[in-house]
């Protein structure tokens, strides 16, 4: 894996900021710390972003950000694609950002297997049932 | 009990592949007193090892755990040529096969689905009903564990499942009242997943990670459940055991058993009286063609000429409907919360024949909302900031945990020209020749998508969706593969008789999804293993009658 320097990661900081900037609450990436442990943290687990990602921080490396990065979207896509879901990878592991959605994780939802379900309740199965069967028999074949 | 078998003994039957229908059969014919070893490419997994109940899901989703082998990379994969195919093949290489990561969707097939020809004039029929298939049907509902509502007005009247319902959540309320309010059909999803302990299986905790493996152990799959019955029966399963070729001797004009190379690169061979390729319809079909002998220079059991041919995937759309309300939507089951076989059957008005059935799902973590905006859509004359920026933040407020989508699985229909060959340079880690997939979408499977797509985008109006998306086709769906050794009456039209025995070699069985002469429009595994056990329960009333090698 690439070493990252700090003005590497201040670099892609600024990059990030674009992409996910302070919106309604919602903490800018590198306030959650994209740039920093999320980083390596992301690269552990997809090494393979690594050589992408780096691609897109050279080509954007003392360029005007939006300029760079629309330009980088139309010559190497799978440059954009690694920056983009090294930044929403990071950002969307993060408690702070996943607080600031409404995101509990893929949480254990245990429930009451003997409740009865509303549509059940409200009559909506028994309409299905009301119409009849839908499929084409074959017994005859 | 079949005594243990030592390595490289004769056994009675030989399995390659460990998916469902490998597992049915290991099962079956285990208990049945036979000897049996299994051999498989892939290791075993652990579900603890599975991404799902980690934070890194989605991230781990796009490279380690995804579905294609050839984005994959792993060791114990094989590379799929694709240049020449419109879609993506999906599989995992594992002890417990594709059924390691599947969504448990249990979709049986319908009456119609096997007489295709009777109705509609295309393909071909079956030589068997789904009348004869329904008490094995009823046979893996409980193996699986099954979970669901017993009748379904899409089927003839069965007899219910081990488990009660999972419940539906709110974005399958969501689905179900839009098809309310058009007076459609819709029942509470079947999944094959119980909804309390059961089997050794825990019960679904609606995490909602199915394809990436379940981390609860809940999800059915091969290697949690059957082949660890099967182990008590005497079953030996052989993991990391790649087949290169099934050997085939001229003289007695009978398979005797299969050349293969173990996790240590050492080739070995594992000679049986019968053996049963269980490997799916890419792999099974690769397998036959690397076996070449003098009798079968153009691959096993080729004299049809069809090995490899009739390749088909489900042709795959999704629509999306966006709602102002919260409905969780990256809960699970994924699992189907909701289905439909509204559309399923012909209507020649619609310009095409055949149908779909749509699964109801939730849309699931907050990096899939990227597959409906993101990087992979910036179009010609769009800019960075239409799509990202504070638009991104308004996309995740407007549509993570507010998506319903339906899953549209369409019927394919047979043709020659969408086939498996083996690859004249491409091969595995072990050095085995690896395949080649060609295949182009037909017409009348673009005409079905487009069709289906609009009915599922009014479905989500009338439910109340804010806004809706549309992706007609993926290319990475190729979720099901079927037909490349299909099976019939006809010699010349079929590579296999009605029970899955290659009509050239009689100890020589196929019981994948190769052998469907058609596809169906719904999801495969709950027929594929319905049908595995009519086939493995045929050759155990057989057995003495098998001309065995
Ligand atoms: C992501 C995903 C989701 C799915 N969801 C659903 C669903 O919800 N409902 C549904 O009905 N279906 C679903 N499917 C399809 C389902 O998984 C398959 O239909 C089913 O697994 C096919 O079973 P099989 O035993 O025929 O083959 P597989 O499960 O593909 O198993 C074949 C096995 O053979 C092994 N093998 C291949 N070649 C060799 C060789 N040369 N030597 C040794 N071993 C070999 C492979 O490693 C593999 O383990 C899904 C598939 C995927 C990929
Ligand atoms: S939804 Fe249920 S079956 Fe699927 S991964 Fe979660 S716990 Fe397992």
């Amino acid at each position: 894996m690439a070493v990252y320097s700090d003005s590497d990661r201040e670099a892609y900081a600024k990059l990030a900021d674009f992409l996910i900037p302070e919106y309604n609450g919602k903490p800018a990436a590198s306030a959650v710390n994209v740039h920093l442990e999320m980083l390596d943290e992301v690269l552990r687990i997809r090494p393979d972003l690594d050589e992408g990602f780096r691609r897109a921080l050279d080509f954007c490396c003392g360029k005007d950000v939006s300029e760079a990065l629309n330009a980088l979207a139309r010559e190497d896509d799978a440059a954009f694609t690694a920056l983009t879901t090294v930044t929403t990878g990071g950002y969307m592991m993060t408690d702070g950002a996943r607080a600031a959605v409404g995101y509990p994780g893929q949480e254990a939802s245990p429930f009451d297997v003997d409740e009865i379900p509303e549509y059940i309740t409200n009559g909506m199965l028994d309409r299905v049932i009301a119409r009849g069967p839908i499929y084409r028999d074959t017994k005859h074949l | 009990m079949a005594k243990p078998t030592r390595k490289n003994e004769e056994v009675d039957v030989l399995i390659v592949g460990s998916g469902p229908s490998g597992a049915v059969a290991a099962k079956l014919l285990t208990e049945s007193g036979m000897s049996v070893v299994t051999l498989e490419q892939g290791t075993w997994f652990d579900p603890g090892d599975y991404p799902g109940d980690k934070k890194e899901f989605e991230l781990a989703g796009g490279k380690q755990w995804h579905p294609s082998p050839n984005v994959r990379d792993n060791e114990r994969d094989y590379p799929i040529n694709t240049s020449e195919s419109d879609v993506e093949p999906l599989m995992q290489s594992a002890v417990g096969g594709s059924g390691t990561i599947w969504a448990g969707h249990w979709v049986p097939f319908l009456p119609s689905d096997f007489k295709v020809r009777s109705l509609d004039g295309v393909a071909v029929d079956w030589p068997f009903d789904y009348y004869e298939i329904l008490p094995h049907l009823e046979a893996v509902e409980q193996l699986v564990s099954s979970s669901g509502t017993k009748g379904n007005t899409g089927y003839p009247q069965q007899a219910g499942y081990p488990t009660k319902q999972i419940p539906i959540g709110k974005t399958g309320m969501k689905l179900a009242q839009g098809m309310d309010k058009l007076g459609w059909h819709w029942w509470p999803g079947l999944n094959a997943m119980p909804s309390i302990p059961w089997q050794g299986q825990n019960p679904c905790a609606r995490r909602g990670t199915c394809m990436f493996g379940c981390p609860e152990a809940a999800k059915w799959s091969p290697d949690l459940v059957l082949f660890k019955e099967a182990k008590k029966y005497g079953h030996r399963m052989i993991a990391g055991a790649r087949v290169r070729e099934v050997i085939y001797d001229d003289n007695l004009g009978r398979v005797t058993g299969a050349i293969y190379v173990d996790m240590n690169g050492r080739e070995r061979r594992q000679m049986a009286k019968i053996v049963v390729l269980c490997a799916n319809a890419i792999g099974t079909p690769r397998i036959l063609l690397n076996s070449k002998s003098r009798r079968f220079p153009d691959g096993l059991a080729n004299s049809s000429g069809l090995v490899g041919k009739n390749l088909m995937m489900h042709p795959f759309g999704l629509v999306m409907g966006h709602f102002d309300e919260d409905l969780e939507s990256w809960k699970g089951p994924s699992g189907q919360l909701i289905n439909t076989l509204q559309f399923y059957e012909t209507d020649e008005k619609r310009g095409f024949v055949r149908g779909a059935k749509w699964g109801g799902m939730s849309a699931g973590g907050p990096l899939s909302s990227k597959g409906y905006v993101g990087s992979t859509v910036f179009k010609d004359g769009g800019k960075v900031e239409d799509t990202w920026g504070v638009n991104w933040h308004k996309m995740i407020e407007e549509r993570f945990g507010r998506t319903a989508l339906w899953a549209i699985v369409g019927e394919d229909l047979p043709e020659e020209a969408n086939r498996v060959e083996i690859d004249s340079n491409l091969v595995d880690s072990d050095g085995v020749p690896a395949p080649k997939v060609i295949y182009k979408t037909s017409e009348n499977s673009k005409l079905l998508l487009e069709f289906h797509a609009e009915r599922a985008k009014e479905s989500m109006e009338a439910a109340g969706a804010v806004s809706t998306s549309v992706m007609p086709q993926m290319r990475e769906s190729g979720w099901h593969l079927l037909g490349t050794a299909r099976l019939g009456d006809d010699r010349e039209q079929s590579v296999l008789n009605q029970y899955g025995q290659a009509h050239d070699v009689p100890n020589l069985f196929v019981w994948d999804l190769s052998a469907f002469p058609t596809g169906a429009g719904a999801n495969p595994t709950a027929t594929l293993m319905a049908v595995a056990h009519r086939q493995a329960t045929q050759l155990i009333k057989e057995a003495r009658n098998v001309e065995a090698a």
